[in-house]
């Protein structure tokens, strides 16, 4: 699904703060969403918990960094990080280039799975495209 | 928002502050100074390679890093800072970070204008003078910004006076790296002593930024002298984290990057790498030390030169071609 230009994937589950999540296997593969990067800008640093770290759903596990601005990673889930994607700490522009694709951030391994990803978003929910429109009105740039 | 003007703080409580009135979820805006001189990294900082640590702590020199992005800078009695923390949902501060930036120093540019100093935004968050020659313009007030707790954060200083010799020694890297951003601090780092002719103290100017602050933003009860009871609580319990040495050389230290990037201002670095040092300016390379106390620079540039020097300098050219790849790269070179 495409809403005003934010490209948003139709097998992902979203969270409120601009994260994305797909199931793979036993484990949560958890990027940052189109919306999210285009309003963070072009991402020059991220820092993430390590491997083996555990991680909580809806709290931080990481920061990006544009260079004067710094944000926040949430994670969608609670569980423990399985793996980062290293390759970001070399190209941290592929989540500006293919959030959806090379620029995964981490795979946790969930504790709560069930209940924690039945509560994420998706776009055949009928109130998901309302929700980022009512997004992109109150955050994105003009 | 409440306002706070607190006089002459020491430096733990300079930072503490807004980090807990932002972790509270309480929109505020600060203006106060420190009395202490002490060096402040960006969050995505690493402190051991940005910083030679022991030569920081040889000169006294404190180093705290905080949660909001930009790079390393020195800070002094002869600063005024001014820090903007507004609650995520609360429209006054634009999501887009460039017109956040433009709103919070909106203030600023007005209280410089009525000393004479005509200062501009240079994107993303520099305030510059003689913007009209970017090659020759000058920094005199850096801003940075960051998601922190429940709020959205800006904070930057107007400079009274810039004593780099402290700043320089803290540095890590050959001594020609330092004495290239030596002289680019000079040559591209101003201040209010410098762009009036007279030096001033910072309740001066303070002063001025409470007005202008007060006419942009809705602020209630009139600004308050001190630290609230609660927030000084608040910053204790952040004072264990923030103040921990884990904390101020965390980060991930997987990829440590192999050459050193001092940015001066937005439009001039100073980057080295092994024995080649490199100043950038407005997107060219101004000057090139390859090895040695000389520096080639203007017409001699030409890149026919710098293919022979490269040339001639044997071991030491990869170390220049390197570091001319990845700047190109980094900065767009």
């Amino acid at each position: 699904m495409n809403i005003d230009g934010y490209n948003c994937p139709d097998n992902l589950y979203y969270h409120k703060e601009h994260m994305w999540l797909r199931v793979e296997g036993d484990l949560c593969v958890v990027g940052f969403n189109d919306f999210g990067q285009k309003l963070a800008g072009q991402i020059k640093r991220i820092i993430s918990l390590e491997e083996e770290d555990e991680v909580e759903a809806d709290k931080p596990f990481g920061t990006i960094s544009t260079g004067k601005w710094s944000g926040k990673l949430f994670s969608p889930v609670s569980g423990e990080i399985a793996y980062y994607n290293e390759e970001l700490d070399n190209e941290p522009s592929y989540v500006n280039n293919d959030p959806y694709g090379k620029g995964w951030i981490i795979k946790v391994r969930p504790t709560n799975a069930q209940a924690e990803v039945a509560r994420l978003m998706k776009t055949s929910d009928p109130t998901f495209a309302d929700w980022m429109r009512g997004q992109i009105v109150k955050y994105a740039k003009k | 928002m409440r306002a706070f003007f607190v006089k002459g703080m020491d430096l733990a409580s300079s930072q503490l502050f807004y980090h807990a009135l932002a972790h509270m979820g309480t929109g505020a805006v600060i203006i106060c100074w420190t009395k202490e001189r002490y060096i402040s990294i960006g969050l995505h900082q690493d402190a051991g390679h940005e910083l030679d640590m022991a030569a920081c702590a040889r000169a006294g020199l404190p180093v705290f890093r905080r949660e909001v992005g930009g790079g390393t800078v020195f800070l002094d009695p002869q600063q005024v800072f001014y820090q903007v923390v507004v609650p995520k949902d609360d429209p006054t501060m634009p999501c887009d970070h460039g017109e956040a930036f433009k709103t919070v120093t909106a203030p600023v540019i007005e209280v410089l204008s009525r000393f004479g100093v005509h200062a501009q935004v240079r994107p993303a968050s520099d305030l510059q003078v003689g913007l009209d020659k970017p090659a020759t313009a000058r920094k005199i007030s850096g801003n940075a910004g960051g998601d922190i707790g429940k709020c959205r954060v800006i904070v930057g200083n107007v400079l009274l006076d810039f004593q780099a010799a402290r700043f320089i020694e803290a540095l890590p890297g050959p001594p020609v790296h330092k004495t290239a951003v030596a002289d680019c601090l000079d040559r591209d780092i101003t201040s209010m002593r410098r762009e009036t002719g007279r030096s001033m103290g910072p309740e001066e100017v303070a002063g001025l930024l409470m007005d202008a602050f007060s006419s942009k933003f809705e602020l209630g009860t009139g600004w308050e002298p001190s630290i609230p009871a609660d927030v000084a609580e608040d910053m204790e319990r952040l004072r264990t984290r923030y103040l921990e040495p884990a904390w101020t050389l965390g980060g991930r230290k997987r990829t440590v990057p192999d050459h050193h990037d001092v940015k001066v201002r937005e439009g001039v670095h100073v980057v080295s790498r092994g024995e080649s040092t490199l100043e950038l300016r407005e997107g060219r390379v101004a000057r090139i030390w390859a090895g040695g106390d000389e520096a080639w620079e203007g017409k001699a540039l030409d890149k026919a030169l710098i293919d022979g020097m490269m040339a001639a300098t044997g071991g030491r050219s990869k170390g220049i071609e390197n570091t001319l790849t990845s700047i190109s790269r980094e900065a767009r070179f």
